[in-house]
């Protein structure tokens, strides 16, 4: 039976079996690679859809663009890969940086966006509001960033994939104990540095 | 702070952790709440928890949204299917690096201060020479020019590769002069969607020939129209060091 995995991951894949896939890719094999590859193709949607949901309302153009951006930046980053998550949730970051990444390029001096050539985005809030609210979400992407790479797997794999100590305690191969001790550690430094960024 | 006023052991304590790693049974989580209702200190370690919560809860709906199960509907956008070609482009590229590259390593030595600094300024006069050698200066990259093809090498004199991106059932032979300072070429024949119809065998990209059999030529004209030609020639490290961009190559 598979760990539980990721809400963005495919079925049954976890960070550290996606960690021995993405070495294996790396070293040349070419199964691996392909179906790494496969898993990346995530991205598309994963684009698509952010742009709609946070309201970026980028036409095609961009949209490809974007998608190109993701794959150029996830592979010099591939090496980096720790597994502390599955790639899906690993690639997601990338895709929502490169699409805002371009919405800022377009609105300071860029080519203008050209809402007439895509369709509006359904029940989502206004650009500026959704965008703003991701934003808001940055501290908290940032406080995990600064976590310790064995403190954030396990936060994000509690909060975010929302497993029980149980599950991540076999998915890293440690004893419950340990996993709650760390997730507590790690609550205790994000509310610290939270509050500080609040003030 | 936390734990100098909700020393270990403390009930307080206990629930205010089980509230932070979302452990808090029904029972505890009235007992903290009669507390936080009477303790000031208790409500705002209680408020940072919840703040912090809340960011959580708004990554997973954000992320399910994006999750949500594939929906032919947007399938069917053309934007979509634009990124998708895009996709198959990049796609077929990262393949490529793959599976004929060394990882993309830095290697960071420590040294002393002046010893960086020479090696440094070394390296910048290096690269001013090469850049000047290669013409870089004119700010534009080695393209595509269309003559006769050279000698089948992997690196030459030229600064260019040439193509003649033509192919029949009499002359299977696709052909580009050598770029300087290439050691491989990466070259794959894509259809009109982006996809990668066909890639040269690996154990040939030195070469700046690429012959193909009878099969692949079939193969490749039942693509056919809107195929496209794409050379890239990389250096011993696997970097480009040019390309022919997409080219169309004509099935006679």
């Amino acid at each position: 039976m598979h760990p539980p995995s990721s809400v963005l991951a495919e079925r049954g894949s976890t960070g550290p079996h996606d960690l021995v896939l993405v070495q294996q890719a790396l070293r040349g094999d070419v199964a691996s690679a392909d179906a790494l590859l496969q898993r990346l193709s995530c991205i598309v949607r994963f684009v698509y859809r952010l742009n709609r949901v946070l309201g970026c309302g980028l036409p095609a153009d961009a949209l490809e663009d974007v998608v190109q951006q993701v794959y150029a930046a996830v592979w010099p980053r591939l090496p980096d890969f720790a597994g502390s998550a599955a790639i899906e949730s690993w690639v997601f970051g990338f895709c929502r940086n490169c699409l805002r990444a371009e919405v800022r390029r377009r609105r300071h001096g860029g080519k203008p966006t050209d809402f007439a050539e895509v369709s509006p985005p359904d029940a989502v809030p206004p650009a500026s509001e959704a965008i703003e609210q991701d934003e808001e979400l940055d501290v908290l992407r940032a406080e995990l960033a600064r976590l310790s790479p064995d403190e954030r797997a396990v936060v994000e794999m509690r909060f975010l994939d929302e497993l029980s100590f149980e599950e991540i305690a076999r998915s890293l191969g440690l004893p419950a104990s340990t996993v709650k001790d760390r997730c507590y550690r790690a609550m205790e430094r994000l509310q610290g540095r939270m509050r500080r960024r609040d003030a | 702070m936390t734990r100098e006023r909700f020393p270990a052991g403390d009930r307080l304590a206990e629930l205010l952790r089980a509230h932070a790693t979302a452990t808090l049974t029904a029972d505890e989580r009235a007992e903290l709440e009669a507390v936080r209702r009477t303790d000031p200190e208790c409500a705002a370690a209680v408020a940072r928890v919840d703040a912090v919560h809340r960011a959580f809860a708004r990554e997973r709906a954000l992320r399910a949204r994006i999750a949500a199960p594939p929906d032919p509907a947007e399938e069917a956008d053309e934007a979509f299917a634009r990124m998708a070609a895009a996709a198959a482009r990049a796609e077929a590229e990262l393949r490529s690096r793959l599976l004929h590259r060394a990882l993309p390593r830095v290697v960071v030595r420590r040294g002393r201060t002046w010893r960086r600094a020479a090696a440094i300024a070394l390296l910048a006069a290096a690269g001013v020479l090469v850049a000047a050698w290669f013409g870089a200066f004119s700010s534009a990259p080695p393209t595509l020019r269309r003559s006769v093809p050279a000698p089948e090498t992997a690196g030459g004199e030229g600064a260019s590769i040439v193509i003649a991106p033509r192919l029949s059932a009499v002359d299977r032979t696709l052909s580009w002069g050598p770029l300087w300072h290439a050691a491989t070429y990466d070259v794959v024949i894509l259809d009109g969607a982006g996809n990668v119809v066909l890639r040269r065998a690996a154990d040939r990209e030195r070469s700046t020939r690429w012959e193909l059999t009878a099969d692949e030529f079939e193969r490749v004209r039942a693509h056919a129209p809107g195929l496209r030609l794409r050379v890239r020639a990389l250096d011993g490290a696997g970097l480009p060091v040019g390309t022919s961009g997409d080219l169309p190559l004509t099935i006679e």
